[in-house]
């Protein structure tokens, strides 16, 4: 496809990726940059739209943990739970996602934001659909328990 | 209860990227920029005026020569469209990318994706990249040829050679740039031949721009091949606009190319590949939701030559039954003797990669298998002679490609590495097939190193090499000269791995990849691999050069760029620093011998080649001429 085409289709996903990820803006418009500049010089074939966008996402959850990783260096990957304390009721939900460990981000928000279905997150993250149901649901009792607010996750 | 997924649109909705930088990038990183015409004899006082003289004097001789003027696309055949109506009935029920995503058509299947880049890796190779033989020179040809897959099928390039002269497209794609190679090896121009206008406009007033993709040379023959779209915003308009345009010029005299013939075919250029003065040229046509059924040319690929446009027929028209898009691939043949077209077909269902050899050409294409979740290669086979395309044999085998080097045929076999096949539940393999003549699969195996991506291919007659890696790199070697029965001789596991393989002169095979981490798989610099094949069942790697301080090569890419001569003793390919030069032999291993430096936007259109004792590296908008032998630049030329 076109690259203005793929921009205009795809770059709002990928920064929202990079997003949930870095939480900051300035981090997901440099990866956004990184992704697209992949796209760009790599020029891989894609045989349908999916297939373009599987690959998008994928590439932009992999720059993130990159420059995550790069940033804590020696430190561990963001695995816990976050702690459920008094400040944390009024926290707005795109808040709550971000306190998400993450490997529960990707899911969450593809899920949740760009309505994609369970098989299609498997396919874009190279996971299996029980994965994704199982983070869905991990990331469900983590929200539930975050947020003041009652939601309806289904 | 308000739904948690709307909530997170609404605080999510301002949450846009800088598109603005984006399109820049974009254009940035496209091969032809669009430009102001220049006034093109200041471009030529501009061009002489930058010349380096280095040592002895020379002169410059240069010539321009309009390309022929002809009226686009050429008188339209009239059509009777009862006679495509299976074609239209078959275009009708096809998904179209324009309306996919607006759910007309629904979002159903591709659940299996391409992965998009490698975990820990910053700019990871995505395609390994086959090898071919083609650059081993006998003792009559002491120069390179283009870096072809298969000896003596010719891939379109941007650089070519014969010996005597170098044929050159510019980055900014100025003009087809011929120049006479002296006794000392340096450059002088023998003429400047101005490119097909990038903008322009139709009788009816309708905008396009056009843009050089690659040239083939044969002879006294240069073919220069375009890619032209509608620059509108009507999609109908531009689905049946967009062509793919061949200029046949004869070079007899080298300082005045004369255009003999202008060629035309519906969809955008693929590839091509030239035998023997027979150029095949593939191109993908896509039609869009708003053909209109009672115009045939606005969902039928066309064909013009002698200044007439007629829509290919029926009978060279294939309907796949795997077709879910309505996209075609449009193929056909040319003889540079006299710039005819010979035979034209077209494949309704498209294709995303492309094999030749001198006496067939593969369709590739890749199609989701169904509720099963796999994917399958769907292969169409076209006989090749003399510019005839013939026959349409078809065949399936389950798993994606990488690209074109997954693919060979040998000795009447049709050989292909796949990954992502399913073999139970989520295991995903690795598998070889081997397809007799009729593309029936006769022997494979499918379950090979589960889970691991295939980085680079490369098959050696009857041998098949691949690397599949996931945290280190198994280097397979496969027997396929019992087709029934392929099998497993080696695998050789070694940090890193290859994008690139191609055999090096005898029992050897050269590798350009990555170093990377056993734990995370993540790439650590750039790595040079030599490997001992005399023995197939025991393949070692006889040495190894990490070069640490580079982190990306466009080596798996875009293969042209690699300048790989066992004769020669020499490995040259680019990175992003520039081209890399490095000799080898068995004894010392790989030895630096220089870096030419170069723009990271230019990585992909880098090229080196050699003439006698001299190597010569285009890097965008110059020639560098050095010396081989010490790597003294002699000169460099500029290109527009």
């Amino acid at each position: 496809m076109e690259a203005e085409k793929a921009i205009e289709l795809y770059s709002g996903t990928v920064y929202r990726l990079a997003y949930m990820y870095t939480s900051n803006f300035a981090d997901a418009q440099d990866i956004t940059q990184d992704v697209f500049l992949a796209l760009f010089c790599k020029q891989p074939r894609f045989s349908c739209p999916e297939q373009e966008r599987a690959w998008l996402i994928r590439c932009a959850k992999n720059k993130s943990l990159n420059l995550l990783r790069s940033r804590r260096s020696h430190q561990p990957v963001n695995d816990e739970i976050p702690q459920t304390g008094g400040d944390m009721h009024d926290c707005s939900v795109r808040e709550g996602v971000l306190r998400l460990p993450d490997k529960l981000k990707s899911v969450t928000y593809l899920f949740y934001f760009e309505d994609m279905s369970v098989k299609e997150i498997a396919g874009a993250l190279g996971i299996s659909q029980s994965a994704v149901k199982t983070r869905l649901c991990r990331a469900r009792e983590i929200l539930r328990s975050l947020l003041k607010e009652e939601y309806d996750y289904d | 209860m308000i739904k948690f997924g709307d909530k997170l649109k609404e605080e999510l909705r301002r949450a846009e990227p800088d598109k603005e930088r984006l399109y820049s990038m974009a254009a940035e990183a496209k091969p032809g920029r669009s430009r102001m015409r220049k006034n093109l004899i200041a471009a030529l006082c501009a061009v002489a005026a930058v010349l380096i003289v280095v040592g002895a004097c020379f002169y410059t001789v240069m010539s321009t020569q309009r390309g022929v003027r002809f009226a686009y696309p050429g008188e339209q055949v009239s059509v009777n469209s009862k006679d495509y109506a299976a074609v239209a009935n078959k275009i009708a029920g096809l998904d179209k990318y324009d309306t996919y995503w607006t759910g007309k058509y629904g979002i159903n299947g591709g659940s299996l994706a391409e992965d998009g880049g490698n975990i820990g890796a910053d700019a990871a190779p995505m395609a390994p990249a086959p090898g071919s033989d083609s650059q081993v020179s006998d003792g009559e040809k002491d120069y390179s040829d283009t870096n072809n897959q298969v000896n003596g099928v010719n891939e379109g390039d941007i650089v070519k050679t014969d010996g005597s002269y170098i044929y050159c497209l510019s980055r900014d794609r100025d003009g087809i740039f011929i120049f006479r190679v002296l006794e000392d090896g340096k450059l002088e121009t023998a003429s400047v031949t101005a490119l097909e206008e990038e903008s322009f406009k139709d009788k009816n007033g309708n905008s396009y721009s056009r843009r050089v993709s690659a040239m083939q040379l044969w002879n006294d023959r240069l073919a220069v091949i375009y890619s032209v779209s509608g620059s509108g915003s009507k999609i109908l308009w531009q689905s049946s606009m967009t062509r793919t345009e061949i200029i046949v010029y004869d070079i007899t005299d080298r300082r005045a190319p004369t255009a003999v013939s202008r060629l035309s075919q519906s969809g955008t250029m693929l590839t091509s590949r030239m035998v023997n003065g027979y150029l095949y040229v593939v191109g993908e046509m896509t039609v869009y939701s708003d053909y209109d059924k009672d115009d045939v040319y606005t969902y039928v690929p066309s064909v013009e030559y002698n200044g007439k446009n007629q829509p290919i027929s029926t009978d060279e028209i294939v309907i796949c039954e795997y077709a879910r898009f309505a996209m075609y691939s449009v193929l056909t043949g040319i003889d540079l003797r006299n710039g005819q077209m010979v035979s034209s077909k077209a494949v309704l269902g498209g294709n995303s990669d492309v094999y030749a050899s001198a006496e067939s050409i593969y369709l590739a294409r890749e199609v989701y298998a169904g509720a099963g979740g796999g994917v399958n290669t769907e292969l169409m086979r076209f006989d090749l002679s003399d510019g005839v395309l013939s026959g349409a044999v078809q065949g399936s085998v389950p798993g994606r490609i990488l690209n074109q080097f997954s693919m060979d045929e040998y000795n009447g076999y049709f050989r292909i590495v796949t990954q992502d096949i399913i073999t139970g539940g989520n295991y995903r393999g690795n598998g070889i097939f081997i397809l007799d003549g009729g593309l029936q699969t006769v022997g494979s195996i499918v379950d090979i190193s589960p889970d691991e991506r295939i980085k680079s291919v490369r098959f050696d007659g009857e041998l098949c090499y691949f690397v599949t890696f996931r945290n280190t790199d198994p280097l397979f070697a496969v027997d396929t000269s019992v087709p029934e029965s392929p099998n497993v001789l080696s695998k050789l596991k070694i940090p890193g791995f290859s994008v690139y393989l191609q055999t090096y002169g005898q029992d050897r095979l050269l590798g350009i990849g990555y170093e990377a981490d056993e734990v995370s798989g993540g790439t650590t610099g750039l790595k040079l691999s030599m490997f001992d094949t005399s023995d197939k069942t025991n393949v070692k790697e006889l040495h190894r050069l990490v070069i640490s301080d580079t982190y990306y090569t466009s080596a798996g890419n875009e293969h042209k760029g690699v300048l790989a001569d066992a004769q020669k003793g020499m490995v040259c390919f680019p990175c992003e620093k520039g081209y890399l030069v490095y000799s080898y032999d068995d004894a010392d291993g790989f030895t630096k011998k220089g870096v030419i430096a170069a723009d990271w936007g230019f990585v992909g259109y880098m090229r080196g080649l050699y003439i006698g004792d001299t190597l010569y590296v285009l890097c965008g908008r110059s020639i560098g001429v050095y010396s081989l032998e010490n790597m003294q630049r002699l000169q460099s030329v500029e290109l527009g």
